[in-house]
């Protein structure tokens, strides 16, 4: 009994709900999902530049944030942070993104890029 | 226990918890988990254990001053907004569950929804910093990790409050 975790019943409820709440997220950010998707590049709160993906463009975007010069990378149907001149780079490390939801941000420069299902300009997909 | 020797130790434990949030910066668990504001929640270990040897409004006003000292020594307001929400809804749930420790949760349990609700309120505090929704798509992973660092944080604390009662320290407090 020494070495075991006293684990009481209600600390499995907890651990159910903590799951079950991520869960749930994770679902509905999923079920979000639709085919076309656009890459949005925020700066500051407001929107910086829009790209329909899923082509095979490819392009390098650089732009100038709070804490210094930031480039972004966009592929095909993903984009990522190349290099962030900031203290932590974990916009860099979170790598490609390319489900609608999915973002990257890079907190001290402000700057967040992000993939959604609707473009902002309010035109159809299709019609595009 | 008089008040002097309170506030005495009200102010050591803010400086332990600034150190450990301020020590915890150097573990790169970002590289785990790639996700901005990740981390170990040492000093929640303070904040849980203030709470239970000292008085609520105590430990409200540890995890305050910490926060604050800790935005100034390495930080930012977006983070200290970010440790405010996040830190005060993990206090106040730690205050509710504590009062049925032992029965119904353990430490580790406890730690565990602590963290998880220090997530939930940084996920709030970046969706207004940052006016936007899509912060949310971080909340899964970040509600996952709070089990193991929640496992951590507990462990620590049920060590911890073993020795400080075997101190006595609670008699001196309480009696």
């Amino acid at each position: 009994m020494k070495n075991k975790i006293p684990l009481k019943l209600g600390d499995f409820a907890l651990f159910a709900v903590i799951i079950a709440l991520a869960c749930g997220v994770w679902i509905r950010l999923a079920l979000m999902q639709t085919e076309q998707t656009y890459g949005e590049i925020v700066v500051d709160g407001t929107l910086y530049r829009e790209i329909k993906l899923g082509g095979t463009e490819q392009e390098t975007i650089t732009l100038e944030g709070r804490t210094g010069e930031v480039t972004i990378e966009i592929d095909g149907d993903r984009m990522r942070f190349v290099s962030s001149q900031c203290p932590d780079h974990t916009c860099e490390r979170t790598g490609w993104i390319s489900r609608v939801g999915q973002s990257a941000v890079c907190l001290p420069n402000r700057v967040m890029i992000k993939i959604t299902g609707i473009n902002q300009d309010g035109v159809d997909a299709v019609a595009q | 226990m008089n008040k002097t020797k309170r506030i005495a130790l009200c102010g050591m434990l803010t400086a332990l918890a600034l150190a450990l949030s301020l020590a915890e910066r150097m573990i790169p668990l970002e590289w785990i988990v790639p996700i901005p504001g990740v981390k170990l929640g040492l000093a929640n270990v303070v904040t849980m254990f203030a709470l239970l040897f000292l008085k609520p409004k105590e430990a409200y006003a540890i995890l305050f001053c910490r926060v604050v000292l800790a935005a100034l020594f390495a930080g930012s307001v977006t983070q200290l907004l970010f440790s405010l929400t996040g830190g005060m809804l993990a206090l106040t749930t730690t205050w509710v569950l504590l009062h049925k420790q032992g029965t119904w949760f353990s430490f580790y349990g406890i730690s565990a929804a602590s963290a998880a609700m220090h997530n939930i309120g940084q996920v709030l505090a970046a969706m207004f910093v940052m006016q936007s929704v899509d912060v949310i798509a971080y909340l899964p992973l970040l509600l996952v990790s709070a089990i193991p660092m929640g496992f951590v944080t507990g462990a620590i604390l049920d060590v911890m409050q073993k020795h400080m009662r075997h101190f006595n320290l609670t008699g001196h407090l309480n009696g």
